[in-house]
């Protein structure tokens, strides 16, 4: 009897918790929402109303014939696959080769590509664009593509190496006893037991390049390029007229997809994240 | 090429473990990669930081003046206190706040709550909005104007409007605030994937054996947890000095420089001043902050070696 | 199963990626790039103005069928956008045609070209524009290197239900300020955060009017030393004291640009604020019929000071020299933005003193008291290259005392440290 109560009031703070944290983590979303659907009068209105007592589609109509937000979209999510595909072909090899090779200086050679996860992407940007604007590649989409996995290599190798060290050595053996080669090793053998370790790291490399601001910013010249981190802050304060509505309008086109990917896929993204993180 | 490989396998297969031979192969494309993007660069950040380059002009002359300036100027110690502020914050409740939202996941799930997978989600949803667009968010939040939805709420428990972007104190809290709310999911994530591997057995001995709630957090799940809190912490702490766009978008750095933390200092010298040198130098700088966290982290990761 | 799922994933992922080459297809059509703010492009924020640019473009396009445009459209942050389409130039990657914000023009003109035949043959004369304009457009050889397309100044608004007689020093504007705010009226509403706006609105229009020199003949800065340095300590004291006596509200040190100042006019407490001028429709567009009450002067000066304003705006350079295309780029902006019709589109000010008496250009309520600004008092920025610190610190500097983080002697003596030093 004492214990079913102990429960009740276990439950109940807890459902109290929730709702407080999730009125911390929603609510900014919220807000955006409710002023992408404001008119230009109430989105001044003192006080403000949570909700606008008009609905004003129009203004993602605005938004959607008179900017190109769909087009930065569309960017992203090309520099976001093309990233991911880029990394894990280099990554993924990296790390069976330092998970499974034993060579002179692997432990330097680790420290090193740790090294560079932490150097910020502001610091390298600014020479390679002067770099990249003598050599004539600057708004190349392959060359961005090969920064964006740059910057996210180091911690992929990393990850990937950790959860293959995690794969035990018997199954290599057991290949190359049946006529493997290292390379049909871990194509036929590593690889698909790693799936869920290839999994998370596709998450994280995913995430981190959606939100990539420094690079593009400072990469790109061509607005016809720009992925949507970039191409909203010109949406973002004109001189002439108040944006704010379009501005909201515009942030909520551009975190819609992932929001509904992450709805839809949260289980999977939490495992994967999950079992990857701990073995990594 | 092929013919050599073929050799070194053959060889593999009647010596198990000898596989000594060369990783280069396999290393390659990821040494490639990392040069071109990181090592030439810096290489060229420290030139860059020891001459008087303009934006603009083509021509500079090397000079130690960047240094000289930067070290003797007024700003830069408050640019490092203000960074210092907004990155021990940031990191601190991002730490603590995962932590409790991980372990009010966990305990519901224990209790077989509705409402886990969508606490979950929503954290982690914060995660992945891109960061000009946080500061956009949270930049109308804290409009000080009649309109501002914070002033309004806050006006209910009569604690009038609040300066949340104009006080060179509150902006940058305001700041670090936005940026506890984006970070914390991160946090989150690798703290729940570290009490999934508590094994349930010693929290159930420590039960058995007299220890309450606070105890059994403080002596058993938090001393098992540390390699992963520790881990947590720097990979954070090195994200969180290396931001700049939340605070581009949500302060552009002021009132004055008060919310100007080093990151965005390295792009208005550049880009705002034009003044190559002094950027550059503000970037050596903060890449040796990296380099010593760096130290720190692989400190800790030998410890945990051990 | 797993492992056909995210075969499939990847296999639809990587047809996107192919999927989106674009076929080129070839002829003998030319590509002519242009790169413009995102106000100056179809993209423009405001319907008209984005009507009016569309609508030209096209027009542009039946008439040139041969004629590939490319609009590039340049990043939000100005003093970036410029510095990398200087940076392209160098390198020789430079737009076809670009717009160059007027107080910069100056150090594009090595990379520009003269654009006297082409004026000539539209029968355009170097005399129309405004003094002013004419000495930003050309280079020292004499010739034409870009051409003004629209220009504004910096003005105070106000609502003559609420003030009778416009404040005309800074004196008077506090105690008004404080008036009106008995009323239940905001005070005193500028630009005072770090911004271009509160250089231009702000900083300079009060420095100038004591005359103040930013710069000396070489472009060194002089601001913080001799005279210069009291005429800036009595700008930025005079804040402090609007401050301090509760006219100014702290703030306004986080709006650095004039249209920041929007969303405290929309919110309707507003009775007066230090703008420019073209926020006309913008506060004709927010307040309606209230719009009636509301007129202009020129910006409060300090005590004794020559009234004094800036004047900014925009024009366009001509980085190609392929004759053909040079002729359509010309003909692109002379069509779609140096007219009567764009300039009202647009909400700019024309910067050729014809252009006010033609027949396709309306105006608006301020226009003949925006041109008497621009005749009178109307200054531009230094080309300098010291002038990007020099704004970049004083804002900085305007800010900080706004914002109560620093007294006005402090301020100012770390701002000209750091610019002095550079």
């Amino acid at each position: 009897m004492p214990l079913k109560k102990t429960n009740i009031m276990i439950k109940g703070s807890l459902y109290f918790s929730y709702t407080v944290i999730l009125i911390c983590f929603l609510f900014p979303l919220f807000w955006v929402v409710s002023l992408s659907l404001k008119n230009r009068q109430e989105i001044f209105a003192a006080p403000p109303r949570l909700i606008p007592k008009e609905i004003a589609f129009s203004n993602y109509a605005h938004v959607l014939q008179n900017t190109s937000v769909v087009q930065y979209l569309f960017n992203s999510g090309k520099i976001v696959i093309a990233t991911v595909l880029l990394t894990l072909a280099i990554a993924i090899p990296a790390a069976f080769a330092l998970s499974r090779l034993t060579f002179r200086w692997k432990r330097e050679f680790l420290l090193i590509i740790l090294m560079t996860q932490m150097i910020s992407a502001v610091v390298v940007s600014v020479p390679l664009y002067r770099f990249f604007s003598q050599v004539g590649v600057l708004n190349n989409f392959y060359v961005l593509v090969i920064v964006y996995a740059a910057v996210v290599l180091p911690f992929s190798t990393w990850f990937l190496k950790g959860y293959l060290d995690t794969i035990p050595n018997d199954l290599d053996e057991a290949a190359i006893i049946d006529g493997c080669n290292r390379w049909q090793t871990l194509r036929k053998v590593i690889f698909p037991v790693s799936v869920p370790g290839v999994a998370s790291v596709t998450i994280l490399i995913a995430v981190q390049s959606w939100s990539q601001f420094v690079v593009p910013f400072i990469l790109l010249d061509d607005s016809r390029l720009y992925p949507v981190s970039v191409g909203i802050v010109n949406l973002q304060s004109t001189q002439t007229s108040v944006t704010t509505h379009y501005l909201a309008a515009g942030s909520v086109l551009s975190i819609l997809p992932v929001i509904i990917l992450f709805v839809l896929l949260q289980r999977y993204i939490i495992s994967a994240l999950t079992s990857g993180a701990v073995k990594g | 090429m092929d013919a050599n490989n073929n050799m070194t396998i053959n060889h593999a297969e009647k010596k198990r473990g000898s596989w000594r031979s060369s990783p280069l192969l396999w290393l390659i494309p990821l040494i490639a990669v990392l040069a071109f993007v990181f090592v030439y660069p810096i290489f060229q950040i420290v030139r860059l930081s020891f001459t008087d380059a303009n934006l603009i002009d083509a021509d500079f002359d090397y000079t130690i003046n960047s240094y000289i300036r930067l070290f003797t100027l007024p700003g830069f110690y408050q640019m490092l206190s203000t960074t210092s502020f907004f990155v021990f914050f940031s990191v601190v409740f991002q730490l603590i706040c995962g932590f409790f939202i991980s372990l009010l996941i966990v305990q519901g799930e224990k209790f077989k709550i509705k409402g886990t997978v969508i606490v979950r989600t929503a954290v982690l949803v914060a995660w992945a909005v891109p960061g000009v667009i946080i500061g956009i968010i949270w930049n109308t939040m804290y409009n000080e104007t009649d309109s501002g939805i914070f002033n309004y709420i806050l006006s209910f428990i009569g604690m009038g409007p609040q300066p949340f972007l104009s006080d060179p104190l509150l902006s940058l809290l305001s700041v670090t605030i936005a940026n506890i709310w984006r970070g914390t999911a991160f946090s989150m994530i690798l703290i729940y994937a570290g009490l999934q591997t508590l094994p349930s057995d010693v929290i159930e001995a420590a039960r058995i054996d007299g220890a309450n709630a606070i105890q059994r957090l403080t002596r058993v799940i938090l001393p098992i947890l540390s390699p992963i809190l520790l881990i947590n912490l720097i990979i954070i702490s090195i994200d969180t000095f290396n931001t700049f766009d939340m605070v581009m978008a949500l302060t552009g750095g002021g009132p004055g420089r008060s919310t100007e933390v080093i990151s965005l200092s390295i792009y208005n010298s550049i880009f705002n001043k034009f003044n190559m040198g002094e950027g550059t130098a503000t970037a050596v700088v903060l890449l040796f902050i990296n380099v010593m966290m760096t130290m720190v982290y692989l400190k800790v990761l030998g410890r945990k070696d051990k | 199963m797993n492992k056909y799922i995210w075969a499939a994933i990847i296999c639809s992922l990587l047809l996107m990626i192919t999927g989106c080459g674009g076929g080129d297809s070839g002829g003998e059509e030319i590509e002519l790039t242009w790169s413009t703010t995102s106000g100056y492009s179809p993209e423009a924020p405001t319907q008209a103005a984005s009507e009016h640019i569309a609508g030209k473009v096209r027009e542009f396009e039946e008439a040139y069928p041969n004629v590939e445009l490319v609009t590039e459209i340049q990043n939000s942050n100005i003093d970036e956008a410029m510095a990398r389409i200087l940076e392209q130039a160098d390198s020789g990657r430079a737009p076809d045609l670009a717009a160059i914000d007027s107080y910069l023009l100056d150090r594009y003109k090595d990379y520009l070209q003269p654009l006297d035949d082409l004026m000539k043959e539209k029968g355009m004369e170097e005399e129309d524009f405004f003094p002013f304009a004419q000495d930003v457009m050309k280079g020292e050889d004499g010739k034409i290197y870009g051409l003004y397309m629209g220009t504004d100044t910096r003005v105070m608004y106000y609502n003559t239900e609420v003030i009778d007689s416009p404040p005309e020093t800074w004196d008077e504007l506090i105690e008004t300020a404080n008036d009106i705010q008995a009323e239940g009226y905001e005070g005193i509403i500028l630009p005072g955060g770090r911004g271009e706006g509160a250089s231009v609105t702000t900083l300079w229009p009060l420095f100038w009017g004591q005359g103040g020199e930013l710069v000396d003949e070489e472009g060194n800065p002089t601001f913080g030393e001799g005279e210069n340095r009291e005429k800036m300590l009595e700008v930025l004291e005079t804040m402090q004291q609007a401050v301090e006596e509760g006219a100014l509200p702290q703030r306004m040190s986080s709006y650095g640009a004039e249209g920041d100042l929007n969303e405290e006019i929309a919110g309707g407490n507003a009775a007066m604020f230090l703008g420019g001028s073209f926020q006309e429709s913008f506060l004709k567009e927010t307040l309606g019929d209230d719009f009636e009450n509301w007129d202009i002067a020129p910006l409060p000066q300090m005590e004794g000071g020559e009234p004094a304003s800036t004047s900014g705006g925009w024009t366009w350079g001509i980085f190609t020299e392929d004759q053909e295309k040079q002729k359509a780029a010309f003909d692109l902006i002379t069509d779609t933005f140096i007219t009567g019709e764009a300039m009202d589109a647009l909400d700019q000010l024309p910067a050729l003193s014809t252009l006010y008496e033609s027949e396709d250009y309306d105006g608006t309520e301020f226009t003949e008291k925006f041109r008497e600004s621009l005749e009178t008092e109307a200054n531009v920025r230094p080309s300098a290259t010291s002038y990007r610190v020099i704004t970049v610190e004083m804002q900085t500097a305007l800010s900080d005392v706004i914002a109560g983080n620093k007294t006005p002697e402090e301020a100012l003596d770390d701002a000209w440290e750091v610019a002095n030093s550079n």
